[in-house]
């Protein structure tokens, strides 16, 4: 009796595993430049853009993940992770997705992370507290999360990327990149801008990147401080505001007063021949320029 | 060590009172200072600013809803718009002291902000009227479409406060907060500063910041 009851128990035992461990390994046909949707709450969703045809995707279903609804249809191929209604904030799922490198995608999680690697299409990735993070040149980006990190390397396109309280982290990008968070902060460093817009309220904001030559960039913070390293040898015309902080300037003249009798401090100047243009304003947060 | 001017000294005196300087830095400005009457009573008074500032509480549960009161004062404090005459400048406008009341203002929208959280929503100084000419331009004024689309997203938000986990309403709350403040501290400037371009530039951006926080918060997937 008691092996029979061992046994049973040891059958249920396995059968919880693999509930709890259900994997995912799917193929399905999509168009090189079609569209793929995901929906995810918790866990992580890593895209991947390969040579190969259609959609591959593989990964872990864990204990309270109902079912992953796959739909398609023409140019469009749908995921979606649905949870258990009972366990609504306890299933992870976590999926890594191959689509034709020049394939768009729209991706909405909650907690999870997002990644997405090598594909070129329109990108547009969505969380709430996850981390978003993308390598590429994709041909347009528009990636948020409200208290998760946005990190983009190597983009080249057109880049909105946006925070509230998440650091926007940016290494190695060229083309377009606008960049805004709240508290958060904005680190960009390497390659080369055709335009950079850096926003923040109460974040900091350190670029070490520079503009193209007729490269336009415009730096705001209300509060937070603004470090900007300029490369050896840059054209560019700055201009500098801020009401109440303060400019230090280490490549170049020093700021001058607005006002005799309140606060306000400027600078404006031209380095080498010119060409691009820096703007950079701030309310109270210091500014400072320095070479390397 | 470097030789700094009284310009210098002046933009780096925030800095120098934050002990946010380099020590070469530091050392220079603190030279200058010796020799520069004029320069330490501005770093004196900032001084004096920091330490009234660090007095102030930073989280205060207020014992009772302090929010009407708070609602009153900031609703008079509009900005008034005209020609001013310049004061005969004997001496530099104390502009420490416009920060030291922003600074205090600053803590009242907190304590507000403490007591409309308990309510359930944050009652802050961006509930008071709009009167700038770059906010007017960019959104149609008081009373138009700021205001509105601002009240009505507020109440959008309200109604999805239960689909939100406590971590990302506390997110965004905390995140008005800092808007708000910022807000608050532009306001206090363009009191004194009514027709400076870069200080409107920089309300309307900060609206425009807290209407995209409401937009994004609004249409931020479930949770719960």
């Amino acid at each position: 009796m008691k092996k029979t009851a061992l046994v049973f128990l040891m059958a249920l035992a396995v059968a919880g595993v693999t509930r709890a461990d259900r994997t995912v390994n799917e193929t399905r046909p999509l168009a090189a430049d079609g569209r793929v949707e995901v929906s995810n709450i918790s866990g992580e969703v890593k895209v991947i853009g390969w040579s190969g045809d259609g959609v591959a995707i593989t990964g872990l279903l864990e204990d309270g993940v109902e079912e992953l609804t796959i739909s398609s249809g023409g140019n469009h191929l749908s995921i979606e992770v649905e949870l258990e209604r009972r366990t609504r904030n306890g299933g992870s799922a976590y999926l890594t997705i191959k689509v034709p490198k020049a394939a768009s995608l729209d991706i909405e999680t909650v907690s999870a992370n997002i990644s997405v690697d090598g594909v070129l299409g329109e990108l547009d990735l969505e969380s709430v507290s996850g981390q978003v993070e993308i390598s590429g040149e994709a041909r347009t980006v528009e990636a948020s999360s409200v208290s998760g990190d946005v990190i983009a390397t190597s983009t080249a396109g057109s880049s909105e990327l946006e925070s509230v309280s998440g650091n926007i982290i940016v290494r190695h990008a060229s083309g377009r990149l606008d960049a805004s968070v709240v508290s958060g902060n904005i680190e960009i460093e390497g390659g080369a801008l055709d335009s950079f817009d850096g926003e923040t309220v109460s974040g900091s904001i350190f670029c070490a990147a520079g503009p193209t030559d007729r490269g336009r960039f415009t730096i705001e913070t209300m509060s937070g401080t603004i470090e900007m390293v300029v490369a050896p040898g840059i054209n560019a015309e700055f201009s500098i505001e801020t009401y109440s902080g303060s400019i230090k300037n280490d490549i170049g003249p020093s700021p001058k007063r607005t006002d005799d009798y309140g606060p306000g401090r400027e600078l404006r100047f031209t380095a080498g021949s010119g060409g691009a243009r820096i703007s950079i304003e701030s309310f109270s947060g210091s500014v400072k320029l320095r070479t390397n | 060590m470097k030789t700094f001017d009284c310009d210098q000294v002046l933009s780096m005196i925030d800095d120098l009172v934050d002990e946010a300087l380099d020590e070469h830095d530091r050392t220079s400005a603190r030279s200058h200072l010796e020799a520069c009457p004029s320069c330490r009573a501005e770093f004196q008074a900032a001084t004096r600013l920091q330490a009234a500032t660090r007095s102030l509480p930073r989280s205060t549960e207020p014992e009772r809803d302090l929010w009407p009161g708070i609602a009153h004062r900031i609703e008079d404090r509009r900005v008034v718009r005209g020609e001013f005459e310049r004061p005969p400048a004997v001496r530099p406008r104390r502009w420490w002291m416009a920060a030291a009341a922003a600074a205090i203002l600053v803590v009242s929208v907190s304590l507000a902000y403490r007591a409309g959280l308990e309510r359930g929503w944050p009652q802050t100084a961006a509930t008071a009227p709009v009167e700038s000419f770059y906010v007017r331009a960019a959104y149609g004024g008081p009373g138009t479409g700021l205001e509105s689309a601002r009240d009505q997203l507020r109440s959008s938000l309200d109604d999805r406060r239960d689909e939100l986990s406590p971590e990302t309403w506390s997110v965004v709350m905390e995140n008005l907060l800092v808007i708000d403040n910022a807000i608050a501290r532009i306001e206090t400037a363009m009191a004194d500063n009514p027709n400076d371009g870069r200080l409107n530039r920089q309300l309307a951006t900060a609206y425009r910041q807290q209407i995209n926080l409401l937009q994004r918060a609004t249409r931020l997937p479930a949770e719960v």
